[in-house]
């Protein structure tokens, strides 16, 4: 079930509509908003409802057991067993075939050809998502900073919400199980932005982030030999602003339909473009994720006080990058970040140390700092669109043909590039001002908005429409 | 009511779609005389046959337009009435084809190609009774034209069969795109906008330079690597399946509204149709699309001692003659009449039943 489709919008008009009308019956709209969350798996592909079945039961199991273990061996027990099932599932289905390829590969190279095939298994839409969001919580029970959930119910509804199933935000359980709690009482006014909210985050994706793939990136990635440096290096930029546009659209969407319903999921990007440094970047992109992996990766692994800090920071970054998608492409993704970051790590301290103060925040080199960094992630994100490492190499070597001079430009690309990038350097309040003088709008207009949105909308879908992080 | 607002804004939104639609509808009814009230009062234009599954006209019909009038015969065609049993001494023709042979611009039966053929072959053999049947259908793809052939005409007992392949064989190529990079999901089933909705349609038609891509991608289809044996193996068939029953069969040549020559700019414009039905390729990519599915013809028309009548390069582009990328206008329907009746002559294709059947 696409979510630019005639039946997602069915759909979401009849949960609401139930919804609106089990308001004074918590518990039975938490049951109705389970039943639909399910189906809407469902309608994605039925035969992995099942994953997601297993992944609740283990960690509600496993969360139980841990609050109720006598010894900390005990717990330890039941935390390994929960994580070996959610992170076993996940090898499995999304990293067993990057394995056997890469260890036939090498065994290959020293003249053994080994008879073994690669699963070509597909991959259940949002495994990435749902199987983190619920070991956070087991994560959570083990640390003892969250309690173990009593109502299975409720504990299914957090691992399979609809708006979050598919990809995230990664919610944890102390943000949103207390949510299910306590009764939460339907608002008009968080019900109206919270449509606000999936309009633009419609608009994001299918008049910028679609846009931008059709006249300028996917042309460009799929043959870099045919265009000038800059048409690559303005496709570079073109994908860095496609995918914020794809990914902070879907969290729009994912945050608007939990608004409309009556819950709060937590935001996901803070205009990452602005960040003066590689680090700071991950403070304000895909924050549900890289708080996670800050979380129980980087401080699980000792973060800076135990252990070689650098160290620590490179297996997060890489683990950052194998959990988008495996492949060696996405492994040197993650270790790009994950050097830049130690190097970022090593000069502060090193300031730290020589008595020099920090770097400034404001003026030129603020400027000069925001402008590097941008480059530094545009162009490291070329080896993450990339289909492979081999490809991502050949186009950065197609970056630096010069002899090459075809750059077609379609004023498509231009205005699309140049409004999103206007779009995203906007203050944020601009944003939330928009929203409120739509809440604001008589009824009629707001229809009339909806109606001549969705009418352009539909003349810009290209294809089947979807996001680029359903692929992970 | 918390959701009030929201509902009610929904529901204004869904108002406006109904009432654009409810118009885009009117209007389909006023001038083609079909819309999705004919199909809600049982009306409807096109039915399946329960014996042949073939998709024909509703017999013995009229469909009243302002700017279209389809009449159909009792065996489902838009042809004046055909008796089974043939006149001695008279001469039949069947015309296969899709929309472009039906006529699907052409304001009645008798301003189709067919008809018009029969005009002109009637003032040249005053003595003879000439029937040209139209055997053309919308949206027919070549597999259709065959059970046609096998179906309908086979019974009609023609001297000859002209086919008119049209171009519905080329969506299929997007099709099988499709399937092939969608990832191998099982899903619950969905439902999707119903394809008798105007306002996409018509939205979708007018908007298709928003989606034109200015160079290939990956997301499109390499029309020079295309496989078309599909498509030949059908040609094959066909040609087989009228030799089979002893009926003479000439192929024709798919002409088209865009050519090479033209302003890019206008290109594009006449192009916007077939871009509209293969999403798929880019403007070169339907202009390569096109000529190796002529070269097909011709080719298979050799090896098969079946003769070729090259419309492609006998009707020009343009407006002047056609409506949109492959529709005929008015002129288009007559220089089409023209080629195909001095190709039937001059090769003397005609001779033989003439000389055959001389009373």
């Amino acid at each position: 079930m696409s979510f630019q489709s005639l039946h997602f919008f069915l759909f979401f008009l009849l949960v609401l509509v139930l919804n609106q009308a089990l308001r004074n019956r918590f518990n039975a709209r938490k049951s109705m908003l389970l039943v639909g969350s399910y189906y809407f798996y469902m309608c994605w592909d039925w035969r992995f409802a099942s994953l997601v079945v297993l992944v609740t039961v283990v960690n509600y199991v496993a969360g139980a057991r841990i609050a109720a273990a006598r010894t900390p061996q005990e717990k330890r027990w039941w935390l390994v067993g929960a994580l070996t099932t959610c992170l076993g599932v996940l090898a499995y289905f999304k990293y067993l075939d990057f394995f056997v390829s890469s260890v036939v590969g090498v065994l290959a190279k020293m003249g053994i050809t080994p008879d073994v095939d690669v699963l070509s298994l597909a991959l259940p839409i949002g495994i990435s998502f749902f199987t983190f969001q619920s070991l956070s919580y087991v994560l959570d029970v083990y640390r003892g900073v969250e309690a173990p959930c009593r109502d299975p119910r409720d504990f299914a509804l957090f691992v399979a919400f609809f708006p979050t199933v598919l990809a995230g935000p990664i919610t944890r359980a102390r943000q949103f199980l207390p949510q299910l709690a306590t009764d939460q009482k339907l608002e008009a006014s968080q019900a109206e932005i919270g449509l606000a909210l999936m309009l633009r985050g419609f608009i994001k994706k299918i008049a910028f982030a679609d846009v931008l793939a059709m006249h300028l990136v996917s042309p460009a990635f799929a043959e870099p030999s045919q265009f000038s440096p800059l048409f690559l290096l303005l496709a570079a930029y073109g994908y860095s602003f496609q995918i914020y546009m794809d990914f902070s659209g879907y969290t729009d969407i994912a945050r608007g339909m939990a608004k409309a319903l009556g819950f709060e999921l937590v935001e996901n990007f803070n205009r990452p473009y602005l960040a003066h440094s590689v680090s700071n970047f991950w403070q304000r992109w895909h924050i549900s994720m890289s708080s996670f992996f800050r979380d129980y990766l980087f401080f699980g692994l000792g973060g800076s006080k135990y252990g070689n800090v650098y160290f620590n920071l490179m297996l997060t970054f890489v683990a950052i990058g194998l959990w988008h998608d495996a492949g060696w492409n996405f492994i040197a993704y993650g270790a790009t970040h994950g050097l830049v970051v130690c190097f970022e790590r090593w000069r502060r301290n090193r300031r730290a140390m020589l008595g020099q103060s920090p770097l400034p925040d404001r003026g030129w080199p603020w400027f000069w700092r925001v402008a590097l960094t941008f480059h530094i992630v545009a162009l490291s994100r070329v080896m993450f669109r990339a289909e492979d490492l081999g490809k991502a190499a050949d186009y950065y070597a197609d970056m630096l043909n010069f002899a090459q001079s075809n750059t077609p430009l379609s004023i498509m690309a231009l205005l699309t590039l140049a409004s999103s990038v206007i779009l995203h350097y906007l203050p944020q309040r601009w944003a939330g001002r928009v929203l409120e003088r739509f809440r604001l709008l008589p009824v009629w207009a707001q229809g009339a908005i909806l109606s001549m949105s969705v009418y352009g909308l539909m003349a810009l879908v290209v294809g089947k429409p979807s996001f680029v992080y359903f692929g992970f | 009511m918390p959701y009030r607002r929201v509902f009610q804004a929904l529901l204004c939104s869904v108002a406006l779609f109904l009432l654009v639609e409810v118009m885009l509808q009117i209007r389909s009814q006023l001038r083609h005389g079909q819309s999705v009230f004919s199909a809600v009062a049982a009306q409807k234009m096109y039915q399946a046959d329960l014996d042949t599954g073939l998709v024909l006209l509703r017999p013995n019909s009229t469909f009243s337009g302002s700017e279209i009038v389809i009449r159909s015969n009792s065996l489902g065609l838009r042809s004046p009435e055909i008796d089974v049993a043939r006149t001695p001494g008279s001469l039949r023709i069947a015309v296969i084809g899709a929309s472009t042979v039906m006529g699907a611009y052409a304001a009645s039966n008798e301003e189709s190609f067919p008809a018009l053929m029969e005009a002109r072959l009637r003032v040249l053999y005053p003595n003879r009774l000439v029937e040209v049947v139209n055997a053309g259908m919308v949206g027919y793809s070549l597999a259709d034209q065959r059970r046609m052939l096998t179906h309908r005409v086979t019974v009609l007992h023609p001297d000859l069969v002209i086919v008119y392949p049209g171009s519905n064989d080329f969506a299929g190529y997007c099709r099988e795109k499709e399937v092939r990079t969608e990832p191998p999901r099982q899903g619950l089933p969905t439902l999707s906008l119903p394809n008798w909705l105007l306002s996409t349609e018509i939205l979708l038609k007018n908007t298709s330079g928003l989606r034109e891509v200015p160079v290939p991608s990956g997301d499109v289809v390499d029309a020079a690597k295309l496989d078309i044996s599909t498509y030949v193996a059908e040609l094959e068939q066909l040609i087989e399946s009228s030799h089979k029953r002893g009926m003479k069969i000439v192929l024709a040549t798919n002409a088209r509204a865009y050519r090479r020559d033209q302003e890019p700019k206008l290109q594009q414009q006449l192009s916007r149709t077939a871009r509209f039905y293969n999403h798929c390729f880019s403007l070169e990519g339907l202009h390569v699309l096109y000529e190796r599915h002529n070269l097909a013809i011709r080719e298979t028309g050799a090896l098969l001692g079946v003769p070729v009548v090259d419309l492609h390069n006998q009707i020009p582009g343009g407006t002047r003659f056609f409506v949109d990328s492959h529709h005929f206008t008015k002129q288009g329907e007559s220089v089409a009449a023209d080629a195909l009746v001095t190709f039937l002559t001059q090769h003397d294709l005609l001779g033989t039943f003439l000389a055959k059947t001389a009373p």
